[in-house]
């Protein structure tokens, strides 16, 4: 049985995701403070930390450094504060997710599990090697099979919606315009473009995102293109 | 304190005592200088090396000579055999064709003191009779001989005739000079020797001298000397200047016919007599050790002054030794000008008290002779001492620092800048050009009046005068007024930098003055104000931006447990219709209350400004494709066909991707929310200049009785009821966001056509 330590001020909180995360099969260890959560990770062990940034005494972003010199368990940050700043602020101190409230309890689990995953089978990932099988983070495209798994999860994806995955991912970093993926998609000269791709690419980011308005691997870049995030 | 005053009174007092003391041993050595009998050899007397060298000895040796050659021509006149002889002749007249009468010595001797004639014991012709008795003394005679003057030559016929009168005089006169040599030569011990000798064959005809058996080389030997031969044309001397007239004598005195003369005339230097040599000897010895102690005592007494007076001048104005205490007379409170003024009229009173009372003490204790020079060293003293006293009066202003602002001048110019420096810019203006003008006018006036008396060198001058200071007193307001220009040019610059937005600007104030500074000061102080205000605005909005995440996070929190335990509601699956009826309420409220207050948060910082753009170039074309991809399926819900029109080449614009995603993103969904079900919805970009519009289009499902500013107030919906989703913020944010990126954004209302346009800068437009 895996072991989430949960830490916020706000027992309520807490204890609704205690009941989310039990009814999941987990085990939830409840902290109040960063000093509580911190001297359970002393003792014990545990396999994710979910905490919030503004609590009394010593806050999440210390705590997560505090974390961080020692153990390299997945943490994430669950914080009333939805700023850019505030969650590059907390991905950057080495906080793996960042959720912001009020939160979609729902999402919550699912990146839970997403994190454990990526978290016990990085090995896995790593040995798995070959010229038709694209990764990027948790993504990862087998070419031989057209198969596509997103954190150990198989997806199914239309033969265009996976087309432009594979263009994306073999080019990944790399911005693609709407015209440019039409071109390397239909074959064919993009003239008088329309929101064809555009629609294909919403499906394929409510197929393998977590939350889709805030995307982790296929991203929106306005005006210019598309991208899949380097990872 | 009052120990260290007093004994700097009494220094003071002896320094000036000093002062006086030395100024009197300078105009006391001057005055011995000046009136000196050597007076114009000046310093160079003192290295003439003795009596002999002078020329006082020179003109009395010349002096000598000549009584010498009138004895030598008046002794056969007046003598026989070394005595007086009264019965000699003197002359002869005749009275028309009347015999020839022959006067005696005695006879006109006679004569004379009837007429009023005597010798004095200085052997001079007085008369004391003031009225002669012309009757008698005028009826000329005809004069045949003059025993005294026997080759007198005759020039014009009125030559011939004499008063008795005159003749008479002329008798005494001749008289008078033998009597003189006589006395001065014979009588009396003398230092002067002479030896006249006239010789014929070697044979004496005639001797004269007061040196009987010394020869030639002795009475040479006795010192200065003068010598002549008859045998030579060069006189012989030792004196510094050549005797005059010497040989002349000899030779007009020659009448007895001789071929051979000689003459010597000596002074014994050890001066033996006590004649007028040893006496002229010893007072000119006198005279010039004084000369030289009066040249010391002017040196000492000058020096003397001088530091005296450079104490004075340390130690004027403070009241004690170590010179800190400032200090000023009662008398010193006058203003500077009025103490000069007063110092002048004071020095003219001293100068008149000087004349009346001075001069007379002058002329009791002084000689005539030096009476002038006296009055002018009076008139000087008393110049110098005035000039002391105010002067000493402005070195004490000075050194209390009221020399300047205790002067009439100053308060005159304290009186203008009230005048001026008060007013407004009109009145001032008026009161110089005023001023400047009647300068001009008084100027040329002057010059017109002048130029009527142009024949005058003094008129002349003065128009000169007059037209150089005119040329100055231009210049100096040309000087002012472009001083003033250029004060104002940096008045405006200051004003147009704080106009420009650098609040913080204080501009320097080192080149104003008068009002300008006064402007100046009160720039700095709107700059410091309008910075001030900026500062607080800045921090007021930086609060609310505090205020807002802190509001949002004490939201926030509560908020999260309401939906989550709403959602575990849910999840127990009660029994029971109204149950699951209030749980789907409370599901929906919930989720809108999220809604809100994202949007409330949103929109407080979106209106504050305080959002981090980061500004890129992107085109507007994709831009809208990626949005319509986005919103096709959502729109699709509600049967709302989105038409695109829009071009096929890229626009390129300057904005934030994704907060311009957000603007879209909220037009879009206020187009989904409002748009009546089963219509179009448009968007179409165009061109318009150098502008890019944007616009959605689409026709409202419930009727909009308001103005499309209205829309993006915040909380202002369309529907007025609010019976709809939504938070009524989301065009209000769009708003915000835009203008933030530099757009602009218009809702047009037209009828049931709710038109929203998002126009920005066209960066570059490429055809593809």
């Amino acid at each position: 049985m895996q072991r989430i330590l949960v830490c916020d001020d706000d027992k309520q909180i807490v204890d609704a995701i205690d009941i989310y995360l039990t009814g999941e099969g987990f085990e939830v260890i409840k902290t109040y403070d960063g000093y509580e959560a911190l001297e359970y990770l002393e003792k014990e062990s545990a396999d994710l930390l979910i905490i919030d940034v503004m609590m009394p005494g010593l806050d999440g972003i210390r705590t997560t450094l505090k974390v961080r010199e020692t153990s390299s368990i997945p943490i994430i940050i669950l914080s009333a504060k939805s700023e850019d700043t505030d969650k590059i602020l907390g991905l950057n101190i080495g906080a793996d997710d960042y959720i912001s409230k009020p939160f979609n309890p729902l999402e919550l689990v699912a990146r839970v599990k997403s994190q454990l995953r990526r978290y016990t089978q990085l090995g896995n990932l790593n040995q798995q090697s070959s010229d038709q099988i694209f990764k990027c983070g948790g993504l990862v495209i087998n070419d031989d099979t057209k198969e596509v798994w997103v954190d150990e999860e198989p997806i199914r994806l239309t033969p265009i919606e996976y087309n432009i995955l594979l263009l994306l991912v073999k080019n990944a970093g790399k911005v693609f315009s709407i015209d440019e993926i039409y071109e390397q998609i239909w074959n064919e000269e993009a003239i008088g473009a329309d929101n064809t791709v555009a629609v294909h690419i919403r499906h394929i980011r409510e197929k393998i995102e977590i939350n889709p308005r805030e995307p982790r691997y296929l991203k929106v870049v306005w005006g210019v293109g598309y991208k899949i995030e380097k990872q | 304190m009052k120990l260290k005053e007093y004994s700097m009174r009494i220094r003071k007092n002896i320094a000036v005592l000093l002062h006086m003391i030395f100024l009197t041993l300078a105009v006391g050595s001057i005055s011995f200088m000046y009136l000196n009998s050597q007076i114009g050899s000046g310093i160079f007397h003192l290295f003439d090396s003795s009596y002999e060298e002078s020329d006082q000895f020179n003109q009395q040796f010349q002096t000598d000579l000549d009584l010498i050659f009138q004895y030598v021509a008046y002794r056969d006149v007046f003598e026989t055999d070394g005595a007086l002889d009264l019965s000699k002749n003197m002359f002869s007249v005749s009275s028309g064709d009347g015999p020839e009468i022959h006067y005696t010595l005695e006879e006109v001797l006679r004569y004379a003191k009837s007429q009023g004639f005597y010798l004095n014991d200085q052997f001079e012709v007085v008369n004391d009779l003031f009225i002669y008795d012309n009757a008698s003394t005028n009826r000329d005679q005809m004069v045949h001989w003059r025993a005294y003057d026997p080759n007198r030559i005759i020039h014009e016929p009125g030559d011939a005739y004499s008063s008795l009168l005159d003749l008479s005089r002329e008798v005494l006169d001749c008289l008078s000079a033998y009597y003189k040599v006589n006395y001065q030569m014979f009588s009396s011990p003398t230092n002067l020797y002479f030896v006249v000798a006239y010789l014929n064959d070697d044979e004496t005809e005639a001797i004269f001298t007061n040196a009987e058996g010394m020869s030639t080389s002795q009475l040479k030997d006795l010192g200065s000397y003068c010598s002549l031969n008859s045998d030579s044309i060069f006189i012989e001397t030792n004196l510094t200047e050549v005797p005059k007239n010497v040989a002349r004598f000899m030779e007009q005195n020659n009448t007895y016919g001789a071929d051979r003369y000689y003459m010597t005339a000596a002074v014994d230097t050890s001066y033996l007599a006590d004649d007028h040599y040893a006496a002229e000897a010893a007072a000119y010895k006198l005279t010039r050790s004084r000369f030289a102690e009066a040249i010391a005592g002017l040196v000492i007494g000058i020096l003397g002054c001088l530091a005296t007076l450079y104490y004075l001048i340390l130690v004027s104005g403070y009241s004690t030794i170590d010179r800190t205490v400032p200090y000023l007379h009662s008398f010193d409170t006058v203003t500077t000008e009025s103490w000069v003024v007063l110092m002048g009229i004071c020095t003219l009173f001293m100068l008149f008290l000087g004349e009346k009372i001075g001069y007379r003490l002058i002329h009791l204790v002084s000689r005539d002779t030096n009476w002038t020079f006296m009055e002018r060293m009076l008139q000087a003293v008393i110049i110098y001492i005035c000039c002391l006293a105010g002067g000493f009066g402005l070195l004490r202003r000075y050194k209390n620092r009221t020399l300047w602002t205790n002067s009439l001048l100053h308060h005159f110019q304290e009186n203008l800048n009230l005048y001026l420096a008060d007013r407004t810019f009109t009145h001032r203006l008026f009161c110089v050009y005023t001023a400047f003008v009647a300068v001009q006018l008084a100027a040329a006036a002057l010059l017109a009046v002048l130029f009527h008396f142009r024949g005058y060198t003094a008129a002349r001058a003065a128009a000169l005068a007059i037209a150089a200071g005119l040329l100055l007193a231009d210049y100096l307001m040309f000087h002012r007024l472009f001083s003033i220009s250029v004060q104002d040019d940096q008045i405006a610059d200051a004003i147009s930098k704080i106009a420009g937005g650098d609040t913080g600007y204080q501009m320097d104030l080192s080149g104003l003055s008068g009002k300008e500074l006064r402007v100046g000061r009160m720039i700095n102080s709107i700059g410091t104000g309008l910075e001030r205000a900026l500062q607080e605005q800045v921090k007021s909005e930086r609060l609310k931006a505090d205020l807002i995440t802190n509001v949002s996070h004490d939201l926030k929190t509560p908020l999260t447990s309401i939906i989550n335990y709403v959602d575990l509601l849910k999840r127990e699956k009660l029994p029971g219709d109204r149950v699951q009826e209030y749980i789907r309420v409370l599901d929906q409220k919930s989720q809108r209350l999220k809604n809100l207050t994202e949007d409330l948060v949103e929109a407080s910082k979106a209106s504050s400004g305080n959002v981090k753009l980061e500004m890129t170039n992107l085109d507007l074309v994709e831009m809208i494709w990626q949005t319509n991809g986005e919103f096709e399926e959502k729109f699709s819900t509600r049967s709302l066909e989105l038409v695109a029109n829009l071009p096929s080449e890229s626009i390129l614009i300057h904005a934030d991707g994704r907060h311009l995603w957000r603007v879209l993103e909220n037009v879009y969904n206020n187009a989904f929310k409002y748009a009546m079900e089963h219509s179009r919805v448009y968007t179409d970009i165009a061109l318009r200049g150098d502008q890019v519009l944007f616009t959605i289009k689409n026709v409202s499902e419930s009727p909009l009785n308001l103005q499309g500013t209205d829309l993006t107030e915040r909380f202002v919906r369309g529907d007025v009821s609010r019976t709809t989703e939504g938070s009524g913020l989301g065009l209000s944010i769009a708003q915000s966001l835009t203008k933030l990126q530099g757009g602009t954004f218009d809702i047009l209302i037209d009828g049931d056509l709710f038109k929203v346009q998002i126009g920005f800068k066209v960066v570059e437009k490429q055809k593809q």
